[in-house]
């Protein structure tokens, strides 16, 4: 695992770093967003789909649960906020119902996939990117973790750009 | 012309039988709240298999109801999207299957438009509206405003960039410890608190545009309880309801303003479930007034997810010789454009 840990000071400096990352990642990668209410996971899934090429407004996914978009590619957008009988409890999550929205398609290719509140998800993937935001006030401390080839040759390029 | 309609996009599942898109003969409504609210919010899969029990009873009920049989009926409509994919598919397969027996024509209606046609339903103290009018929905999972003309087309002005109103109301009674579904229950805190005693970011209403972010408040409603919990203090609910109920209301008041000056349209109508707050109500009532303009209101029971609403859609739709195949499916994220032009995503 490689890991890497930015600051920003304001909302602007964390689009731009998700912004980076969107013009690194291609279908088939996975990145796993989390932190808490409020930390801005949704502000920055948006920046990463900014720069992976989608036009339209990423607006949160928490109702419909996926929300899938295109740019220069296909971007899948989770929030598996409201599957967990406690979202502070990660064992509450009801992951079948996860894979009932058709993860495994998504995971299988062709498709850029974010997920926040991944919660126990991470354990059913072979490869990813895991981000935790931090609040300290209107800061946010930006925490990257890699697990796998791929994802660790993107975060060397994320933390290099 | 009498349409049965099916709605069972997330977790209700209902069935209505309407005459001409306006007078509603039967509606019969399963909820799954009080399933849900043990959960904490919906679960897909529990809501499916609910839909698929009730299914087949709701429509019973609501055509007994209407005191009709099949033969009585125009066509049969139901919601095609957007929603939870696996609960569409109930209510979708149910109609084609009712289609496919009886011969009736088939119309597919998205969800949205099915709430926006709500307020042409006639009600016992209301009139119905037509359109054209101005229209702002406002729900858990949206909050836009559209134009709609004289044939009910769409056109959207403007809508969040982030999260939905009624999905910020949500959060922040979570994060308030209040009970699932959190909205109606911060409305009525909110008229027990000071709604000057936390200054709530009012997003974009300095913005020339007619979009809304609703995420921000969120996050400093969060902030704020944080530094209470600091500082040891107790959390004054009542006043965190008001005072983040308050910034919600005046940009959803002022935006749906600004829309009506833009647009010349002189009546505007509030759909979707945020429409059943009472602090919106009244904020909407007092706008409109101030513009001389009409403000519409369906009444709280057809703010929420039910059936009649979508068969006064699809009547808008029959009355345009615009029918569905047995070839129709479900999309969990449907866009109005694509139902508007009958080009739907492909599978």
């Amino acid at each position: 695992m490689e890991a890497h840990e930015w600051r920003v000071d304001d909302v602007t400096e964390m689009q731009r770093l998700g912004e980076r990352l969107g013009a690194l990642v291609a279908p088939g990668d996975v990145v796993l967003i989390e932190g808490p209410m409020g930390a801005g996971k949704t502000t920055f899934a948006a920046a990463v789909g900014a720069g992976a090429g989608v036009t339209q407004p990423m607006t949160s996914p928490t109702y419909v649960l996926r929300q899938e978009h295109r740019g220069r590619f296909r971007v899948a957008h989770y929030d598996l906020y409201r599957l967990y009988a406690d979202p502070d409890r990660p064992e509450t999550l009801d992951v079948e119902s996860v894979w009932a929205l058709g993860l495994d398609d998504d995971l299988a290719g062709g498709v850029i996939v974010l997920i926040e509140w991944p919660g126990p998800m991470a354990a059913e993937m072979d490869a990813y990117l895991r981000i935790v935001l931090r609040p300290e006030g209107s800061a946010r401390t930006v925490r990257a973790e890699a697990f796998g080839e791929r994802p660790e040759s993107i975060l060397k390029e994320w933390t290099a750009s | 012309m009498n349409i049965l309609a099916i709605e069972t996009s997330c977790d209700e599942t209902s069935a209505a039988v309407v005459a001409d898109g306006a007078r509603v003969l039967g509606q019969v409504t399963a909820s799954q709240t009080e399933v849900h609210r043990q959960f904490g919010g919906v679960v897909p899969e529990v809501a499916s298999r609910r839909h698929v029990e009730s299914i087949t009873r709701v429509v019973d009920a609501a055509l007994g109801q209407a005191g009709i049989g099949f033969s009585d009926l125009a066509a049969i409509a139901v919601t095609m999207g957007p929603g939870l994919l696996g609960a569409l598919l109930v209510g979708v397969t149910a109609a084609k299957a009712y289609s496919l027996a009886t011969g009736l024509p088939l119309i597919g209606v998205h969800h949205i438009a099915g709430h926006v046609a709500a307020a042409m339903l006639e009600e016992p103290d209301r009139p119905a509206v037509r359109p054209p009018f101005l229209c702002l929905v406002a729900s858990g999972g949206h909050t836009e405003l559209y134009e709609v003309d004289a044939s009910f087309r769409f056109t959207r002005l403007g809508g969040t960039r982030d999260d939905a109103a009624g999905e910020a109301y949500d959060k922040v009674a979570r994060l308030l410890g209040l009970a699932y579904p959190g909205g109606p229950e911060v409305d009525r805190l909110a008229r027990l608190g000071d709604p000057a005693r936390f200054a709530f970011p009012r997003g974009l209403l300095n913005d020339p545009s007619l979009d809304f972010s609703f995420s921000g408040m969120k996050t400093a409603v969060l902030v704020a309880l944080d530094k209470l919990k600091r500082q040891g203090q107790a959390v004054p609910v009542e006043d965190v309801c008001a005072s983040f109920q308050a910034a919600v209301i005046e940009v959803l008041v002022e935006k749906t303003r600004r829309a009506i000056r833009l647009t010349g349209h002189r009546t505007v109508v509030v759909a979707g479930g945020v429409a059943a707050n009472r602090g919106l109500r009244a904020a909407m009532g007092a706008m409109a007034a101030e513009e001389g303009i009409g403000v519409h209101f369906p009444s709280p029971g057809l703010c929420t997810d039910n059936a009649a609403m979508i068969a006064a859609a699809a009547y808008a739709r029959a009355r345009e010789g615009r029918f569905d195949t047995l070839e129709l499916g479900a999309y969990a994220d449907l866009t109005l454009d694509e139902w508007q032009s009958g080009r739907y995503p492909a599978d």
